[in-house]
């Protein structure tokens, strides 16, 4: 035992003592592993934008509008579209529909 | 966005509507300005109550042998003179002597509902619009010394026309001139939305007519109307007769493609009566509300562009 144990230890290499400069690069590996598990964990609690109902479709105008801005700032700007969901309401810049609940003019004898 | 655009031209109130969409909103102030623009060009030239339009220097100078015209004066006199073809001489724009002679020789507004103007007995003029003696090469026209011309019938719708074709490149537009209106396209497929003036009480309004891609245009006796002596006259002439017309009709409200091409026919149907009118509307295919003097009022073709229901070749008898 003694002569494995030293030839073992004649054998192995003496564990050298970590430089201080290493040991510094610990903690540093453990900040990083832990932000990068925040940054997974909280992207998968993050709610998915699926609708999931029918009330939650948004209405045909709404999803033309939304067509319609994509299509026209060209293909990239397809590729990165999101889904349109119940929370796209307006669309600043696009003209308001009028609704005619009222005769916009009349006949008039002449 | 719904443009708009409100003016008075040819005496009467002017109403431009144009749905837009595009960014470039100068272009479509410009469009507008040009429309407004455009009315009072033809009033200009072409109104009979100033002395100094084209149309009245034209007058001036009838027996005076070809007289050289503008561009705009013969493209609307030669639509005059076609319209006067097509409706067998109801309608004519040679008659403004015999409204002189009645009394309409001025403005109506100051004429205050009377004139002892003229003698007051014009002859029949049937067929006196073959009498203007064209020369197109040229765009001349020439008068006998005892006719003048007056657009009255045709001017308006004319040039309500011809904005609206202006303008529907930019987009869903309606132009109204005093009543005479003509729609070119629908915003997203919705038709304008247009009342009915009750012919009987005009404060009133009868009915919702939704327009697309057509025009409207009423005439009505109950109008212009003054006194002469004991006899109640209007503007509306019968050329068999050569005075304002007797027929059974109030007022004439007619669907067509076009609005001079409505105004026209308007004026000819309330001219010719309940009997024979129909009939001259359904053989060009338009639509009418006849009201009748005794309050009747007759639907011919389909005025309401009500899908499924056609009544072409039906008349519709809705009142008394």
């Amino acid at each position: 035992m003694t002569a494995m144990n030293a030839e073992s230890g004649s054998s192995t290499p003496p564990r050298r003592p970590a430089a201080p400069a290493a040991r510094g690069q610990w903690w540093k590996a453990w900040v990083l592993l832990t932000g990068l598990g925040a940054t997974v964990f909280g992207w998968m609690a993050l709610p998915r934008d699926v609708p999931s109902t029918a009330t939650d479709r948004p209405s045909p105008q709404v999803s033309a509008a939304a067509e319609a801005v994509t299509s026209a700032a060209g293909p990239q700007a397809r590729v990165r579209q999101r889904p349109v969901t119940n929370r796209v309401r307006t669309l600043p810049g696009l003209p308001q529909k009028p609704v005619f609940q009222a005769p916009i003019t009349r006949t008039r004898r002449s | 966005m719904l443009h708009q655009r409100r003016f008075r031209a040819m005496n009467t109130d002017v109403g431009v509507w144009l749905w837009s969409t595009s960014p470039d909103r100068a272009a479509v102030a410009r469009a507008l300005d040009w429309a407004e623009a455009f009315f009072a060009h033809v009033e200009d030239e072409l109104s009979r109550f100033r002395a100094s339009s084209a149309l009245s220097r034209l007058n001036q100078a009838a027996g005076s042998g070809a007289q050289t015209v503008s561009p705009l004066l013969w493209t609307v006199l030669t639509a005059g003179l076609q319209a006067a073809n097509d409706s067998g001489g109801i309608y004519d724009p040679t008659l403004l002597r015999a409204l002189e002679q009645l009394g309409y020789d001025r403005s109506f507004e100051t004429m205050h509902g009377r004139s002892e103007a003229g003698d007051g007995t014009p002859g029949p003029t049937l067929g006196s619009w073959r009498r203007v003696r064209l020369d197109s090469e040229r765009r001349t026209v020439s008068l006998p010394a005892d006719l003048a011309l007056d657009f009255g019938g045709i001017a308006k719708g004319w040039t309500v026309d011809r904005v609206a074709l202006e303008l529907a490149p930019l987009g869903p537009v309606l132009v109204d001139a005093g009543g005479d209106l003509r729609a070119v396209g629908a915003i997203d497929g919705e038709p304008w939305p247009i009342a009915v003036q009750d012919a009987l009480t005009p404060e009133r309004d009868s009915a919702v007519i939704r327009l697309h891609d057509a025009a409207l245009a009423t005439s009505s006796i109950g109008g212009r109307r003054w006194q002469r002596g004991d006899r109640t006259l209007h503007h509306l002439i019968d050329p068999r007769t050569g005075t304002s017309a007797a027929s059974d009709l109030h007022a004439v409200t007619v669907r067509a493609p076009g609005a001079m091409a409505a105004d026209v026919a308007a004026k000819v149907v309330l001219v010719m009566g309940s009997a024979a009118g129909p009939a001259y509307l359904q053989d060009r295919g338009y639509a009418g509300l006849l009201t009748c003097l005794d309050g009747r009022a007759l639907t011919v073709g389909d005025l309401w562009q009500e899908e499924g229901e056609h009544h072409a070749t039906n008349q519709r008898h809705s009142r008394g």
